[in-house]
């Protein structure tokens, strides 16, 4: 007999032999695949510690994270005035938000929603990226995974004072340009705080400007206006006379030629709303 | 066969540590930075200056070349040719037959020091003509430049110069060669003569005392300097005449860097509008 003869099965082997073969070899298969699921679901694959929650995040229901909803367990912005590096970031897939770093998830972010999302960088820790959110309330931030971010750096940097009603728009550090502009009334205040561009629309059902940009905040008093969530917005106005006053409804009106120079500016570049 | 040292392994340590700050230099500053390389022959500060020379230094990376065949008038040193290169990340100074102090009388400039080398010389006249010339002079050698480097001079042979009325260099030395690239150091020195003789110096670990402590003169060699800006500079011989009164370098070669561009950051392109309905706050 030769070693390629005891390789074989012997041709004497009963059926039912083979289907305790076949039955073992799925019972074991399948106790492998238990061990799997309970490792990823007890142990953060990151850090390693276990996660808080004991299920792994079940994205169909997780609210998405859009300037239409609300994820009131978002984390707070912890600084916001602090202008960031210029990094952004957009999810390659919808993925899951973190509240901390391997911590739990409240909500779900894609890779598009008006346009295409990008989200600014406001920390890095290990292999997590924390980014500020487009949803209410204002000020949100989340943690997100950074294998799943596409990263890209914008070189802009927008600031606004609402005393002053100016708007500064610096690239790589040094102020380019700035304008005089109209902002929110007093019972319809534009809100202060470290907000980004979500998007640059045309809007056919609006007149008073050729692109509008919707940033990743809302007014603070107003739960919804002309039947939108309520989203402070850059733009221009038909006339001339509301830049230098508080006047609108929380958005930001600034003269034609700020406009067409913030329309070059990328998606989730930093904008920071201050009382200066 | 002339007798070399090399000094290798501390410079190529040294080396790397200097191309470790470089890194981290250069990620700190964010942006592309150059420190230029450079070489001189000779420079002395003291009482008798000498202004670094030949000099040369490459800003942008290129082979840049000097050399010179004399040196300014001055007393303390004398050479026959210097050749120095620098160029990217790497430098040289090439020195030879240098003497020190040639004439072996200190210039008026150091009167300070006059006395140790009168003690000297006056020292060593009676000690040749003494019953046992050879321990006399041992001990009015040892007196002024203690160490193993001066035990090895033969008495009856320096003797026999200062009768005949020579005035042998306090210090010659045929060669002195000093070089540095991107992550090591080396000095090479040959045929090294005190008072017209020959003698046989340590292998130069970096910062090698030739003479140790005296009051006359201390020779280190390979004395090797992490700048400020990040390059490593490498001087061959370092001369102290009286305790810090005048310095003399021979053969200084420092190594810049250049670092590379930082890698450029994928900036995002303005967006394109799209057309939606977004009531906003208006």
């Amino acid at each position: 007999m030769t070693s390629q003869d005891n390789s074989r099965t012997p041709r004497g082997d009963s059926a039912s032999t083979r289907l305790a073969y076949v039955l073992t070899g799925v019972v074991l298969v399948a106790l492998g695949l238990v061990a799997v699921l309970v490792l990823s679901a007890g142990a953060d694959p990151v850090t390693g510690k276990p996660a808080a929650n004991t299920k792994p995040a079940k994205l169909s229901s997780l609210v998405e994270s859009t300037t239409h909803t609300r994820l009131d367990r978002a984390p707070r912005d912890p600084r916001p005035q602090q202008a960031t590096e210029g990094w952004i970031v957009r999810p390659t897939k919808v993925i899951a938000i973190h509240d901390a770093p391997g911590g739990r998830t409240f909500g779900k972010v894609g890779p598009k929603q008006i346009g295409e999302t990008w989200l600014p960088v406001i920390a890095q820790r290990d292999q997590w990226t924390q980014v500020l959110l487009p949803s209410k309330p204002n000020g949100s931030t989340g943690w997100l995974r950074s294998a799943h971010l596409k990263r890209e750096y914008t070189p802009y940097l927008i600031r606004v004072h609402l005393s002053s009603m100016r708007l500064e728009l610096f690239f790589e550090g040094r102020e380019m340009n700035s304008w005089t502009i109209g902002i929110g009334k007093p019972d319809t205040p534009t809100p202060i705080g470290r907000t980004f561009i979500l998007g640059s629309i045309v809007d056919p059902n609006q007149r008073y400007s050729p692109i509008i940009l919707p940033l990743g905040a809302h007014s603070d008093t107003l739960d919804s206006f002309g039947g939108g969530p309520g989203t402070v917005a850059i733009h221009t106005w038909p006339t001339t006379d509301v830049l230098g006053t508080a006047s609108s409804n929380g958005c930001i009106r600034v003269p034609r030629e700020a406009l067409n120079q913030l329309t070059k500016v990328p998606l989730g570049t930093l904008v920071l709303v201050d009382q200066g | 066969m002339r007798p070399r040292a090399l000094a290798g392994a501390g410079a190529t340590a040294l080396g790397a540590v200097t191309a470790i700050a470089a890194l981290v230099i250069g990620t700190t500053a964010g942006h592309a930075e150059t420190v230029p390389s450079s070489a001189y022959g000779i420079a002395a500060e003291g009482p008798v200056p000498i202004e670094p020379m030949p000099y040369v230094e490459s800003t942008d990376g290129s082979r840049q070349e000097n050399s010179a065949f004399t040196l300014p008038e001055n007393p303390l040193v004398s050479l026959e040719v210097a050749k120095v290169v620098a160029e990217e990340e790497a430098a040289s100074a090439e020195l030879l037959n240098l003497g020190l102090v040639p004439g072996a009388e200190l210039p008026e400039q150091l009167s300070s020091l006059d006395e140790p080398l009168q003690q000297l010389m006056s020292g060593l006249e009676p000690a040749c003509q003494a019953d046992n010339p050879a321990a006399a002079v041992n001990e009015a050698i040892g007196d002024v430049l203690p160490g193993q480097i001066v035990d090895q001079l033969d008495p009856e042979q320096l003797c026999a110069s200062i009768t005949a009325g020579e005035t042998p260099a306090l210090v010659s030395i045929e060669l002195v060669k000093v070089a540095c690239d991107a992550t090591s150091g080396s000095v090479e020195i040959a045929n090294v003569a005190m008072l017209g003789q020959q003698v046989q110096i340590p292998p130069l670990e970096e910062e090698t005392p030739i003479l140790p402590e005296n009051p006359l003169v201390t020779i280190t060699a390979n004395k090797q300097t992490t700048n400020d800006d990040g390059s490593f500079t490498v001087v061959g011989l370092e001369i102290d005449l009286g305790d810090g009164t005048e310095v003399i370098t021979l053969g200084s070669a420092t190594c810049g860097f250049s670092e590379p561009d930082e890698p450029e950051k994928p900036t995002a392109p303005p967006p394109t509008p799209v057309t939606t309905g977004l009531p906003v706050t208006g």
